[in-house]
């Protein structure tokens, strides 16, 4: 992946499409439908937020079992500047849906399933960083944090993906509330939808690559 | 090798019996706590607040029962350990152990809680079975989480940091099947939290056997 990192069409492919999810998202008609109304444009800025995160925490899961393989410092940064996107994403995926809960729930928190899990699985990650803190060798650090991370993971499977199944939820998409799939009749939100997953998800990318570039650089510094 | 393991870690248990012990009496103290709390507001106490109570508290046991078994006072006993043993021995003798472990804390905050709040589990055989199998999927994921916390500084702060976010959805699964079997419950209710449960240990095991000698070997 470095070497993609060093190439420029994917950086002014996500430019051109953030540009056009923002202007897109905020002037194409959208949908009525009750209580959501305009609301709805979240779609194209909340969401992505999760499928970013989800990336960055998938190819951070990727570079820690590369690290226990091959143990070379590259996998260690990528793994923990990808592991730090996706905590950032995550975050602001958070403050949009605390938004527009706000707005259409009546309250910024309100207990449900999908906000819990999701915190949850930031604490994850904020525990990974604070394991990282507490090991000084190098070496360790990169390999029990690389553990941590794949088994932290692993651990949130039933968190993620069968809990909230067994529980009722407000979120749009569950519990019988109309979900994405209920717009297929409209396929005008898919055209911004999509670009915008892709633009974001570069995005977070690109944060990375620099981050990873710039703790190289660090490290070469203090080989020097 | 793997009985022979098991059998060590009863015996160095057994030579300084002041943890087991410090470890009953915190179960009791965390019990008598709650109790105290909740003094002459026992109607407050319904299926709900008694099934969290009970597995907090126990999870908040299970933490430090589970925190030392790769600590521990002794000496150079893990590098003859890593001379004469395999990884995966090791792992799944601690987790045994581990196991049986957090089912005698399990059947001990059960006597307490029935003694201070009253028996209030209407079907005592599918709470067992819940019971068994949290007790296994936190000793499986705590004590891969405790040799991780071991090579750390403080340790105790860290197995909490770590373990509290991998055991969430342990915790939540064995709440709402408890809340069912106070309920009086059957199978039908309870299947899908014993399922999950199973998954759970069946995922946490796996992993662990490809994770601990990557840990080990430092």
């Amino acid at each position: 992946m470095s070497s993609f990192f060093k190439k420029f069409w994917w950086k002014y492919l996500c430019v051109a499409l953030l540009i056009y999810t923002t202007v897109a998202g905020l002037l194409v008609s959208v949908p009525r439908l009750a209580i959501v109304n305009e609301t709805i444009r979240a779609l194209y800025f909340h969401v992505p937020m999760w499928f970013g995160m989800v990336a960055m925490f998938g190819f951070s899961i990727y570079y820690s079992i590369e690290y226990l393989r091959k143990q070379n410092s590259l996998s260690d940064f990528m793994a923990v500047e990808f592991a730090n996107t996706g905590l950032l994403l995550g975050i602001l995926g958070i403050l949009t849906g605390m938004l527009w809960a706000n707005y259409t729930w009546g309250s910024p928190w309100h207990g449900d399933p999908k906000q819990n899990g999701a915190a949850i699985a930031l604490l994850v990650y904020l525990a990974y960083f604070v394991l990282r803190g507490s090991l000084d060798n190098i070496e360790q650090r990169a390999r029990l944090s690389a553990v941590y991370n794949i088994f932290a993971f692993a651990a949130m499977i039933p968190l993620i993906f069968i809990i909230p199944r067994l529980q009722d939820s407000m979120h749009p998409g569950s519990g019988g509330n109309p979900g994405f799939n209920v717009y297929d009749l409209d396929s005008r939100m898919r055209l911004v939808f999509y670009p915008a997953v892709i633009g974001w998800i570069l995005l977070g990318v690109w944060v990375a690559s620099l981050q990873v570039r710039t703790r190289q650089i660090k490290q070469h510094l203090e080989d020097v | 090798m793997m009985l022979w393991l098991l059998k060590k870690e009863f015996q160095f248990e057994w030579r300084s019996k002041n943890a087991v012990q410090g470890l009953l009496l915190y179960t009791l103290s965390i019990g008598f706590i709650l109790y105290s709390s909740f003094l002459f507001q026992e109607h407050l106490i319904n299926a709900a607040v008694w099934s969290a109570l009970f597995w907090i508290s126990l999870l908040f046991s299970a933490m430090s029962a589970v925190v030392k078994s790769f600590l521990g006072d002794r000496g150079n006993t893990d590098s003859y350990y890593y001379q004469i043993t395999s990884a995966h021995h090791l792992l799944f003798a601690k987790t045994f152990y581990n196991i049986l472990l957090l089912v005698v804390l399990f059947l001990l905050s059960m006597v307490i809680f029935s003694v201070l709040f009253g028996s209030v589990i209407a079907n005592l055989g599918l709470f067992a079975t819940l019971g068994i199998l949290t007790c296994a999927a936190l000793g499986g994921a705590l004590t891969l989480l405790a040799s991780i916390a071991a090579k750390v500084r403080n340790s105790h702060l860290i197995m909490a940091v770590l373990g509290f976010p991998v055991t969430v959805s342990i915790i939540l699964m064995a709440v709402s099947g408890t809340r069912n079997c106070i309920d009086g419950l059957g199978l039908d209710a309870l299947w899908r939290e014993l399922l999950v449960l199973g998954a759970i240990n069946a995922i946490s095991l796996a992993v662990s056997f490809l994770l601990f000698p990557y840990i080990w070997r430092s």
